[in-house]
């Protein structure tokens, strides 16, 4: 499977959209549309709405994420937002602030 | 009750009104009202709280109807289902656990960050 790294030193103002896993290292503003998985690294800051399958966050998001499976924010992963989804995992030692809606 | 023990409501047990301790519990039965404890909250997979509930710590395995605020950890296991908000410095959700409402756990974010999501 195809997968696309934004590195550590990267920062993108914008748009992200297509269909394929995203891995995020470093630093995105704007909005993430994907059909596929984001992952977001320690080192990850996303300022964006985020519009995917799967989500996965280490690091730190702002903004809103729907995802039509799953959002899981792990430990030491940081997120200010609102969340939609049907699946959402909240581990031991993440911090979050917004609202939650699993309504499918 | 001797503090430290830990009290159950069974079952059969339906409860409309205030509930206050200083001891752990653990609610199998129903709680109509409010809960206000000092110690450990459990509410059992058989368990149904329709009330706000305040608690040290807590832990959900059946439904809580009402606002949650604890003053160390929240755990919304994976049979839960809590519609409600929930005000907690710690927030655990496992997977399965079906949840509709608001977090707020405070934390400051990295610097430069903005909280653009924030309500």
């Amino acid at each position: 499977m195809a997968n696309t790294v934004i590195g550590q030193s990267i920062v993108i103002d914008g748009e992200i959209s297509g269909e394929e896993d995203l891995v995020i290292q470093g630093t995105v503003k704007g909005r993430i549309a994907l059909k596929e998985h984001v992952l977001v690294e320690q080192s990850g800051v996303v300022e964006a709405d985020i519009e995917t399958q799967t989500v996965q966050i280490a690091g730190t998001v702002t903004g809103n994420v729907a995802a039509s499976d799953k959002v899981e924010i792990r430990s030491g992963g940081k997120m200010v937002g609102d969340i939609k989804a049907p699946r959402i995992l909240i581990a031991d030692g993440a911090v979050f602030k917004g609202n939650v809606d699993m309504d499918a | 009750m001797a503090t430290g023990g830990t009290g159950v409501i069974g079952r059969g047990i339906t409860i409309r009104g205030n509930l206050s301790g200083s001891e752990d519990l653990i609610i199998e039965g129903r709680v109509e009202g409010t809960v206000s404890l000092k110690n450990h909250l459990t509410i059992e997979s058989t368990g149904v709280v329709v009330a706000d509930v305040d608690a040290a710590n807590l832990t959900v395995n059946g439904e809580v109807n009402g606002n949650i605020g604890a003053s160390e950890c929240v755990i919304v296991s994976g049979s839960a289902k809590v519609v409600g908000n929930i005000r907690a410095p710690r927030v655990i959700i496992e997977d399965g656990a079906r949840f509709k409402g608001g977090i707020d756990m405070e934390f400051d974010l990295p610097e430069g960050v903005s909280p653009k999501g924030r309500r």
